[in-house]
């Protein structure tokens, strides 16, 4: 239920990484003298021409120091980006007139108000929900955990007709996508105590 | 900021200014922002769906029931004053409706009990729920 990054993006970040590699393993052949056998010249202490000129230039040493942690900021908010994320949506506002008040709640409280309906329903034992979307156009994704030997097509009603009612009339709008995942819970994670009839 | 009100019934200030009697002369009410904290707290409290959080120590032990009065915060300005609540409603309930219901009715009953206006009244839901016990309880994360 996590939002993880394209698959594109990993791809970038494959080809990236392997370049920084083959560079970092040219230039440090180079230095310990093993490309000289492979290309006569390329030895540790050869002048490299153009290259000498440009890091003999007054400054160079700084420039080389930005342009590194340029790369690293944009490498880092690169990685973070690859960290799987739950994406709720932002704060809804409910107000009806915002001129006399504005009304917020956020997708983890109604989230949450669902994730407790799906747990008093028969035969779920654990659940977990994000809400998506917008105010108007909100989107549910649920994850159940039934129990084994409960009846899972009379679940998925329970859920499509009662829990999701409930959600839409929470958000005062139709749910304009419901996505449910079931798992099965071979132990009971909570035994209830009471009941109130 | 204390808000600072006349005392004196409109129907009759007009009598009092003919005697020379004026409210500024016989004193004045000041109303401590508290108050209206207060006020507006046992307001929400005494309104049915409507819960609060109380604070534990650092937020640890916090308990959000409908028994508990929701936290109001006033920004007086003047007469007047906004109000910024934190709280919790009852589930399945339509949001948007019933926070409608106690923005008009806690305006109306603030500005009745303490005459001081209210000209907005933020609102932000903290929790929904029917349990007494906080909405937190044995929830594990998403994987």
């Amino acid at each position: 239920m996590r939002r993880t990054a394209a698959g594109a993006n990993r791809t970038g970040l494959i080809i990236v990484g392997l370049l920084a590699l083959l560079i970092g393993l040219a230039v440090l052949a180079i230095g310990l003298g093993f490309a000289a056998s492979i290309l006569p010249g390329w030895e540790p202490g050869a002048d490299l021409g153009l290259a000498t000129s440009v890091l003999a230039l007054p400054y160079s040493a700084l420039v080389a120091i930005i342009a590194a942690v340029i790369l690293a900021v944009i490498g880092l908010r690169w990685l973070s980006v690859q960290i799987p994320r739950k994406d709720f949506a932002k704060p809804f506002r409910m107000q009806v007139d915002a001129r006399k008040g504005l009304t917020t709640v956020t997708a983890e409280v109604i989230a949450e108000a669902v994730a407790d309906d799906l747990e008093s329903t028969d035969g779920v034992s654990d659940a977990q929900v994000i809400l998506r979307g917008t105010a108007r156009s909100p989107e549910l994704l649920i994850h159940i955990d039934a129990d084994e030997r409960a009846d899972i097509d009379a679940v998925v009603a329970e859920v499509a007709d009662r829990v999701a009612g409930n959600a839409a009339l929470a958000l005062g709008a139709p749910l304009n996508a419901v996505a449910l995942e079931v798992g099965i819970a071979r132990t009971r994670s909570r035994r209830q105590r009471s009941v109130t009839l | 900021m204390p808000s600072t009100l006349d005392a004196t019934p409109p129907s009759t200030a007009s009598a009092t200014a003919d005697r020379g009697d004026s409210p500024a002369r016989r004193g004045g009410l000041t109303i401590a922002d508290k108050v209206v904290e207060r006020t507006a707290g046992q307001i929400l409290k005494d309104l049915p769906g409507v819960g609060g959080t109380s604070s534990g120590l650092f937020g640890i032990g916090a308990n959000s029931s409908m028994d508990t009065r929701p936290s109001v915060d006033v920004t007086l300005s003047g007469r007047s004053c906004t109000l910024a609540v934190s709280l919790g409603l009852s589930y399945p309930s339509p949001i948007a409706e019933v926070t409608e219901q106690v923005r008009t009715q806690l305006s109306s009953e603030v500005e009745r009990l303490t005459g001081v206006v209210v000209r907005q009244v933020d609102i932000a839901v903290r929790w929904l729920g029917v349990r007494s016990s906080g909405s937190d309880q044995g929830r594990r994360s998403l994987q």
